[in-house]
């Protein structure tokens, strides 16, 4: 069976944590991309020759020999800037990895419910698809819901202080192309200003225990002298972004079978 | 003469250079302009530029709020003119404000800037804004309207329980409940009972002016 793997580059590290522990996990294909450039080495370096690398989804086919396969494509950060490019990005990259997967997995929530409907741009796929979900099964909202554990935590921490901006490992790496990018600003000064109107105070360490901790304090500490906010931690959760990778393997293994018996059925008329 | 000034009262605003809107309201005001006309001669065409700037994608988040700020400096010396003059709120109060666990109060101060340069009277509860004091505030101010807005998903449901909570205490008949903001659609407006949703200023304005008076 084959999971077809759509990420957000934001998710890279949690994302290669999650698959690199996955006992059932005989082979990992890798739509190379630019901004997977990261995560196809770290991959690499957690799971060895389990790891292939194409250049594109075209390539690949399924290796008979092995029970669990992903075939995964990174998407680059900051896609939400564009409603619209977030949104084709994601279901035209959809379609593709459909051509050769049992079921897609979306690492994405509803993104400033910019993809709360992507399904009704994907009624051609057939695959099912997977996204993260809160326990009511609602969509998560986006990658900071995801690692807090869901909706209710979320509003949690924004009750607490509404000012906050939430950090995890994946962002900081890419904070500074993210906020002048996203905010079309032409330097951190302009950041700032718009912070300080925003009334930003506070920053908050999303720990979900994955990479180098004493790497991510410091450029925690960095981020916060620069804007001027205060710190604070809280644990962080992979469980959301483990559940919805556990459903994609559970309909990817019915879908292999109803396929299979299928098959067994085609064989048993014929004789 | 005072064509030329209003021109560059416009051009003032529109490049956000904020002192200097400042010091040209204040010669507008002491060569006798009334405070209204200079509104309506200067400020409203210059924040007409600037969404236009912003829809063509010429202008982004930074320029629009260097040019609101401008458009302050420039209004806040004419408003206690207007306000004596009875011209501010001819058309009607709203009271706005961002949903409690939010901050991003930008589009609501874009909004609010548009409507007041239109002669709307604004109560701005601010952000972070909890759903009792947006019902105390419905009762005690009985606004035309009530603006909400927010630019977070998990914060929309404040939105809900807002109309929700006007209903029970009787006051939702009196007030047409206005939504915006990045994820909130005309679908999410049906589904909780608002009344509005607007994509931008422009259709803000629009709306509460073909509302008023009905």
């Amino acid at each position: 069976m084959v999971i077809g793997l759509l990420i957000c580059e934001v998710l890279e590290d949690e994302m290669s944590f999650l698959i690199s522990q996955d006992p059932d996990l005989e082979k990992v294909t890798f739509v190379e991309s630019d901004p997977g450039v990261d995560l196809i080495a770290d991959l690499h370096r957690r799971i060895g020759d389990r790891l292939t690398v194409i250049k594109d989804v075209s390539e690949f086919f399924s290796d008979a020999s092995k029970s669990f396969e992903i075939l995964a494509h990174v998407l680059r950060v900051g896609l939400h800037m564009d409603k619209e490019l977030l949104q084709n990005d994601v279901a035209n990259e959809t379609k593709r990895l459909d051509e050769k997967s049992d079921v897609i997995m979306l690492g994405y929530g509803l993104c400033g419910n910019v993809l709360m409907n992507i399904e009704e741009l994907l009624t051609d796929v057939k695959s099912p698809i997977v996204m993260p979900q809160n326990d009511d099964g609602s969509k998560v909202d986006d990658c900071v819901c995801m690692v807090l554990g869901g909706t209710a935590n979320y509003l949690e921490h924004l009750y607490q202080e509404a000012g906050t901006w939430f950090v995890t490992p994946g962002w900081l790496k890419h904070w500074e192309t993210l906020l002048v990018q996203e905010l079309h600003a032409p330097d951190i000064e302009t950041v700032k200003w718009i912070f300080d109107k925003a009334a930003y105070k506070r920053v908050l360490m999303v720990d979900t225990g994955i990479g180098d901790r004493d790497k991510f304090r410091s450029e925690t500490e960095e981020f916060a002298k620069k804007f001027n906010f205060y710190i604070d931690e809280v644990k962080g959760t992979l469980e959301l972004l483990r559940k919805s990778f556990d459903e994609a393997k559970r309909l990817a293994a019915s879908r292999r079978k109803e396929v299979n018996q299928g098959e067994d059925h085609e064989a048993f008329a014929e004789a | 003469m005072s064509d030329q000034l209003f021109q560059q009262l416009i051009d003032s605003i529109v490049l956000g250079k904020v002192d200097e809107a400042g010091s040209l309201t204040q010669k507008a005001l002491d060569q006798n302009i009334a405070a209204m006309t200079t509104v309506e001669k200067a400020l409203i065409p210059a924040m007409a530029i600037v969404s236009e700037k912003y829809e063509k994608k010429e202008y982004y988040l930074p320029q629009m709020l260097i040019s609101s700020d401008a458009f302050y400096a420039a209004f806040n010396l004419l408003k206690e003119e207007i306000k004596a003059s009875g011209v501010s709120g001819s058309k009607g109060k709203i009271v706005c404000g961002v949903v409690e666990g939010d901050v991003h109060d930008i589009g609501k101060n874009l909004v609010k800037t548009v409507l007041e340069a239109n002669g709307f009277i604004c109560v701005d509860m601010g952000r972070d804004v909890p759903v009792e004091d947006y019902l105390d505030a419905v009762a005690k101010e009985k606004p035309d309207f009530l603006l909400l807005s927010t630019l977070m998903t998990p914060t929309m449901l404040s939105m809900k329980r807002t109309v929700e909570g006007l209903s029970e205490e009787g006051t939702r008949e009196g007030v047409k409940v206005m939504i915006g903001g990045g994820p909130i659609s005309w679908d999410f407006a049906k589904k909780i009972g608002a009344d509005f949703y607007g994509d931008n200023e422009k259709e803000a304005l629009r709306w509460a002016n073909s509302e008023i008076g009905k």
